[in-house]
Parts: structure tokens; sequence; C-alpha cells
């Protein structure tokens, strides 16, 4: 093959896969900028969202349809978590925290094994998406210019709910001083609250995504969520740039890591990710606590 | 925690070598198991419970003892107890430079480090195949007793005596260092870091003492499975084995050392008998766990120092 | 030999001097208050001499050794003790073992990672003593975090006593306290630095406990030493009443 559309296709490759790593990482971020914890049950949700979105889709036959209900429950799952476990721990110590989302996630990858049992699950990609585009006069899954669209899609929208709301602004002034947004006469708790079913849903919203392509199956959330603490370490905790920085810098090293140095490119991203947080400990585009 | 504590507990692993005569061959295999577990949870909890440094990554010193040990007992054919001490040492040597770096912090960093090394460890094991075997890890580790008549310890009960040994060691060496000078300068840091500073301690250097420490125990422990599955592979650095022995501690009463070391060997028990009963097993477990985080944070020895507490009230009061 | 001598202090945020160019000597024997307004820079003093916070230009020299590259914990060993504006106790431990650690940190064992059981037994007998001398003698007992604020904040006192310090460095010792347990701890402090003869550098907002406790008085203003001298004149200081009531530009 041509070198050069070989190195356009595994680009290509790269920026899908940083694509659906963003969809978790970015729920972990926001839920770090504002709760300034780490989500050890994130993957879970991931994968939940996987499966989720596969059964809709059998039952329906509508991808489309699946992309709303598996965001849509993990979102739910998630506001009744936040509400009945999480804010009883605000006012402990942030290892309180890990504990009990590494519960949850404990808990939420039992409780799929035993809804959808021990074997893989996969669902057929919709016609439309389902053929090959000629990139170079080499083949490519259309699907796979989808997520990149896809993900794409998300960085705008997260930006402008950021930005350009009045959520978005106490999200924001809520990770900046959330006593000092709270005296304002501000509900810091239902910003938590929402920001926790928001984070949910777009990590389940990332699993249905890739749900067509990798399969769900039990596993699939410890795996990545290991690469989503990566990519929040390396970009900075509840930094939105650095997250969308970190998602591309793994999507890319794993792509041709895997591809051109296969020795090493698994522990190049941990031995990265130990460097950023020794010699910024706040993260690249993070602040120092 | 009562002075006469450690000789019950010294008690309590002499029964449980004894049982090692006892038993069916077969519940014997279990319980060596279950100690080794309860040696690894020790370990974990001078991080968790005695120096409040959360680690999400104890799977790394587990699995760097097991493979040193494996290696030890492969290539150069060593006694299983050398072989052991061996993987020990040598954890508890790798630990201080990570250590170093890792007691920078404290905290989710601390998490994320602890995790970060553990998971280094699996890729360069997982990738470095000439070595270690790759993802197909290093069968047939044998358990050679070596001279000086040791052979009988790679026997069955041998072996079960030896896991007991250890674990009666460890927390001896555990328990004597939370109760030493060094060991309250360490509780101290987890209380107030600049307060145990501006009294002229070094709160980095007494986390690495810690570390270190627990370390080189959760190796030895490491060490004893590689003998005691006669295999190794990659999974044992896997990060959920951190977060399986976390439970362990959590559930059992972090920064108690017997609840840790009962929470595992309960753990491993009612795993083992209830997973072939009931399929929503792991479902409880984790909603157990949660709610012993949320509402019993002291674990299982809280709610056991508490019983015991009332019950001395009782005696008292009724005499 | 002064034991502190602090040299062209100073300490810069940005273009922010909050400490700016401090000279400061403490004989042995001293009581020396720092005062000054809010923002004034005692705080950053303080933490500057104690090790927690880089120096922007200056030295501190211990008994005329410049220390002032080292860490806080190595300034502690070289016979600083300080207590905290906030108070700053190990909250789960007994308040016998909050002293009891403070006496370690001078004891030979103090890193002896197993046994040392000698040294811990001697330090608990001395720690009762100290907690009788501040009046907690009957609360050594229980957690530190669950004693009231003021007795905390004498806890804090014994600790940093027990380590028998060369100079002791108090920062607002009285902060948080009502006026009936604040003239009893000021009596409580006199007695105990003059039974000691320790040399006791002091942060104090409240100016009826500077002039209780400190014959000699040092007036900070944005970063300046504006007065030093003996606690009668600095009060007459026509330049210190102005920067108090908000003047001197």
């Amino acid at each position: 093959m041509d070198p050069v559309a070989l190195f356009t296709l595994q680009l290509l490759n790269a920026l899908s896969l940083s694509a659906l790593l963003f969809f978790i990482a970015l729920g972990l971020t926001l839920i770090f900028g504002i709760m300034r914890v780490i989500n050890f049950a994130h993957g879970a949700i991931y994968m939940l969202g996987a499966y989720v979105g596969v059964t809709t889709q059998t039952l329906t036959g509508s991808f489309a349809l699946s992309l709303v209900l598996a965001p849509l429950a993990a979102a739910l799952l998630g506001l009744a978590f936040e509400r009945s476990a999480l804010t009883r721990l605000y006012a402990r110590e942030h290892s309180a925290f890990l504990l009990v989302t590494f519960g949850l996630a404990l808990a939420l990858t039992e409780a799929i094994r035993l809804a959808w049992g021990p074997d893989p699950r996969q669902a057929e990609l919709p016609a439309a998406l389902a053929g090959i585009v000629f990139v170079l006069d080499e083949p490519f899954p259309v699907y796979r210019l989808v997520l990149i669209g896809a993900g794409a899609a998300a960085a705008l929208a997260l930006w402008l709910l950021l930005h350009r709301t009045r959520l978005g602004l106490l999200m924001r002034a809520a990770s900046q001083n959330a006593a000092m947004t709270a005296a304002l006469g501000n509900d810091v708790a239902a910003v938590r609250a929402a920001v926790f079913a928001l984070a949910c849903g777009l990590a389940a919203l990332g699993g249905a995504l890739a749900a067509p392509l990798f399969t769900a199956y039990i596993g699939l959330g410890t795996s990545v969520i290991i690469d989503a603490f990566v990519i929040v370490m390396i970009g900075g905790m509840g930094s939105f740039v650095g997250t969308a920085v970190g998602s591309l810098l793994v999507g890319f090293a794993q792509t041709f890591g895997n591809f051109y140095f296969p020795e090493l490119a698994l522990g190049a991203t941990y031995a990265l990710m130990i460097a950023v947080l020794l010699l910024r400990p706040g993260g690249l585009f993070g602040r120092e606590e | 925690m009562t002075p006469a504590a450690p000789r019950a507990v010294l008690a309590a692993i002499a029964v449980l070598a004894a049982l090692g005569f006892v038993l069916p061959g077969y519940a014997v295999t279990l319980l060596t198991e279950a100690i080794i577990l309860a040696l690894f949870a020790l370990s974990l909890d001078l991080l968790v419970g005695h120096a409040r440094l959360v680690s999400f990554g104890h799977a790394g010193p587990w699995g760097f003892g097991a493979y040193v040990a494996a290696g030890l007992l492969l290539v150069l054919q060593l006694p299983l107890p050398v072989a052991a001490l061996g993987a020990a040492l040598a954890t508890a040597l790798v630990a201080v430079p990570v250590g170093w770096l890792c007691v920078r912090t404290t905290g989710v960093a601390f998490a994320m480090l602890s995790l970060a090394f553990a998971q280094l460890g699996y890729a360069v094991v997982f990738k470095w195949s000439a070595v270690t075997g790759g993802s197909d890890g290093l069968p047939g580790v044998p358990r050679g007793g070596g001279p000086l008549g040791l052979d009988w310890l790679a026997t069955r009960e041998g072996f079960h005596v030896l896991a007991a040994l250890a674990l009666a060691g460890a927390y001896l060496i555990a328990r004597g260092f939370t109760v030493s000078p060094l060991g309250r300068v360490a509780a101290a840091v987890r209380e107030n870091e600049a307060r145990a500073q501006a009294l002229g301690y070094d709160p980095r250097r007494t986390r690495l003492a810690v570390f270190v420490l627990s370390y080189g125990l959760a190796g030895l422990a490491g060490g004893l499975y590689a003998g005691f599955a006669r295999y190794v592979s990659p999974e044992l650095f896997f990060w959920t084995v951190s977060g399986h022995v976390l439970v362990m501690v959590i559930l059992g009463g972090a920064g108690t050392l017997v609840g840790p070391m009962i929470g595992a060997m309960a753990l491993f028990f009612l795993e083992h008998q209830l997973s072939g009963l009931t399929e929503s097993w792991g479902l409880a477990l984790g909603i157990v766990f949660i709610l012993v985080v949320i509402f019993a944070p002291r674990g299982l020895m809280g709610w056991i120092e508490d019983a015991l507490r009332r019950g001395r009230r009782a005696s008292r009061a009724d005499p | 030999m002064p034991i502190l001598d602090c040299r062209g202090l100073t300490r810069a945020w940005g273009a922010l001097r909050a400490v700016d160019d401090v000279d400061l000597a403490v004989e042995a024997g001293e009581t020396c208050a720092v005062i000054g307004p809010n923002g004034a820079g005692k705080s950053t003093l303080f933490a500057m001499i104690a090790g927690n916070l880089k120096k922007t230009a200056g030295r501190v020299l211990l008994d005329g050794e410049d220390v002032s590259a080292l860490p806080a914990h190595r300034i502690a060993a070289r016979g600083v003790a300080r207590t905290f504006q906030i108070t700053a106790v190990f909250p789960g431990l007994p308040a016998v073992e909050n002293v009891r650690l403070g006496l370690q940190a001078h004891d030979p064992l103090r890193r002896r990672p197993i046994g040392g059981g000698a040294a811990l037994a001697r330090g608990a007998e001395e720690a009762l003593h100290w907690l009788r001398r501040v009046g907690l003698a009957d609360r050594a007992a229980t957690p530190a975090g669950e004693l009231a604020h003021g007795d905390q904040r004498l806890l804090e006192v014994a600790m940093a006593l027990a380590q028998r310090p060369r100079l002791l460095m108090l920062d607002e010792p009285t902060q948080g306290m009502s006026v009936e347990e604040t003239r009893r701890t000021v009596d409580l402090l006199g007695r105990l630095i003059a039974e000691e003869g320790v040399t006791v550098l002091l942060v104090e907002h409240d100016m009826e406990v500077v002039f209780a406790l400190a014959p000699r008085v040092v007036v900070l203003h944005r970063g300046r030493k504006i007065a030093d001298g003996p606690a009668a004149e600095v009060r007459a200081d026509a330049g210190v009443q102005a920067a108090y009531l908000g003047g001197l530009d």
C-alpha cells in the first residue's frame, strides 16, 4: 500500500478513536472540575451505554433511537446515584468518593452481567453507515468518519453549553469556587447533580457509538477507564481544552504506536502520564491546585 | 486496640496453620490462598489505613514480587522461602524510587500515580515477551525445597505453614511499625502534614518509609502467590487486582491491620461459596461495598470493636 | 548574636510586594510582637521565617547560620517551634499523643521504625507534664479534634513548647477566643514564657494581648517595617497611629 495512503488511513483511525475516548474523558473532567474527584464508575457507565444501545437497536431496529435512550438511561442512573450516595460524601475526604464510585463500577458491571449475560452483544450498523468510502483509493469505513464528526459535534456542543448558557456559567463558577458560587445564592447541589448526570450521559453516548465497532462485552469498561484517566491526567483535570488535546494524544499514540512501535506503545502512554503528573501535577492545561 | 490483640492475632494464625494438617486437601489449598490474600491486604492497609494514601496500584508490587519469585524459582532453582524473601527485598528496593516519586503527592494524584506505575508494570510484562513470556505468562513455576531438608515446604502442608509463617511475620512487622516512633510520625503526617512538618518531621520521607514497607510486604505476598499458583501472568498487574484488594481492606476496616486480614479471608471464602450458589453475588458485593463506604467507614473491624465495647459496658453495669 | 536575624526579607507576588525589605533581629530571651493592619505582610513574614514560603530576596539567620534555603522541617529541627493562625493539631490522635510527638522530635530514637518503646514511654510521661502546665491534663486521652477551640489552641502551645524551641513563633494565639478565654490565655502564656525563658516572636491582632506579652513591638505596614522599639514608644508613634487609622500614604 502507498505509504501516504496508509498514513492517512491511520490518521483517520486515530481521529475516530480519539473521538470515542473524548466522550468518556470529557465526562470525567467535567466531574473533576466541579467536584474535585475522579469517577471510577465512568468506564462501567460507558459499558452500560454500549449494552443499552445494542438492545435498543435489536428491539426497535433504530440506531438513532439507541443514541437517545442509552445516554438517557445512564443520565438517570447517574442522577439517582449522585442524589442518593455522592451527596453524603462531599463533606468527607476525596478518597471516600473514589471508593464509592469504584463500588458503583463493581455493582454496575455485575448488574450488566446479570441482565445481559456473559456473552458479547453486537448490533448491525444501519445500511447508510455500514458502507465504505475510498480515501486516496483505499477503502475506509464510513462509520469511522461519522465518529470523527460526532466527536467534533460533541466538543462544539459542550463548548457552547459551557460558554453560552446559564448552566455552563454556573458550572464554570462552581469549578472556580463552589463556596462563593453557593454564597451568591446559586444551587450548587443542583449544578453538581446536573453535571454528574450530563457526564454519565456523555459516556453512555460514547458507549452506544462504540458498540457497533467494538461490540458490547463485560470488561469494555475496565480497559477504557484507564485510557480516560490517562487523558484527563495528561490534559489537566477539569480542563476542557486539555481533555480534547489529551484525547487526541492518546488516540494517536495508541493508533500509530500500535502500528509503528507495537512493543512500546502501551507503556509509553503510562510513562507519559507519570511524567505529566510529576512535572505538571495539574496537567498540561490544568491549573496547579 | 488492647495490648493483648497481637497475641490473639498470632494465636489465630497458628490455628490457621494447624488447620493445614486437619482439613482435606482441597480445603487446605483454599486456606493457603486466603492466607496469601490476607498478607496482601495487610500490606495495603499500611498505605490506605495508616498513612491514608489510597493506592489504586497495589497490583504493581504484587505482580512484581510474583515475577521476581517466579524468576528465582525457574532460573536459579532457589528454595521457596529464599525466593519469597528475595521477591520482598527486590520489591522494596524498586519501591524506593517509585515511592520517592509517588509520595510527592497525596489524595487523588497519589491514587492516579500509583495506578499508572502498576499499569506501566503491566505494559512492560505484557510486551517484553522474551523475558516475561508476554501475555502467556510463565507457567510451570517449580516449588523447590532446596537443600537443608526444606523439601517439606514444597508439599501442600509445608507450603501452607510457610504462608502462615509469612503472614505472622508480616503482621508483627506491620504492627511493630505502626506503634514505633516512626510509625507514630506517619500517623501524625496523615492527620496534619503541615503540623507534623512544623514539629520537625519530613512528611515526604515519612510517607516513603510506609510506602517501601507496604510494597515490600506486597512483594512477599506476590512471591508466595507465584509459588502457590505455579504460574504468573500479566493479569497479576492489572488494575482490577488493585481494586479487589482495596475492597478487602475497606470492608475489613482500614487502619486496623487485623480488619483487612479478616476482610480478605472473609471475602475470599464468601466469593468461593456464594459465586457458585447465586449469580447476583458480585452485585450484592458491590452494593454492600458502597453502603460500607458511606455508612460504616470503619468497616467490619469498626463493627466488631463497637460490639466489644457494648459488651464490656454491659458486663460492667451488671457485675 | 541574635537568635533570629532576618536581613532584607522580601516576598513579591507579581508586582505586589507582600513583604518588602524587612530587617528583624530577635535577641535571646526577648519577646517581640509583629503587628500591623490586615494585609500588612505579617503572615507572609512568618511563613518565610518558618520555611513554608520561598523568599524573593533576603536571608534568615538562626544563631548566625543561614537557614534561608531550608525546608520547614529542617528549620523546626534547628529549634524553631510555631503555632498556626488556623488551629493545627492532629485531630484523630489523643491530646497527650499530640504533645508527645512534639517531644519525640528531638529524641534520638525518633526515627526507629520498630520498637523504640523506651522513647515512647519517656515521651508519654513528659507529655502529661506539659498538658498539666496548660491545664489540659484531664483531657489527655481525648482526641485533639474533639477539644474545644480554645483548648486546641492551648494544646498547640503545649506541643510547640514540648519541642524545647530556641525560638517560639506564635501566630495570633488568641484568635477566635472569647474575652474571658483571651485574658486567661494571655496570663498563661506570660507565665509559661517567663518560666521557660524562651525567645518569642508573636503575631497578634489584639493590641491588649500584644502590650500584655511583648515589651518590644515591630509594626509592618504594606510589607514595610515602619516602627520597631519598646511597646510604649511604638504605641505613641504618630506614624503607627496613622497606619492603624488607615492614613499614611
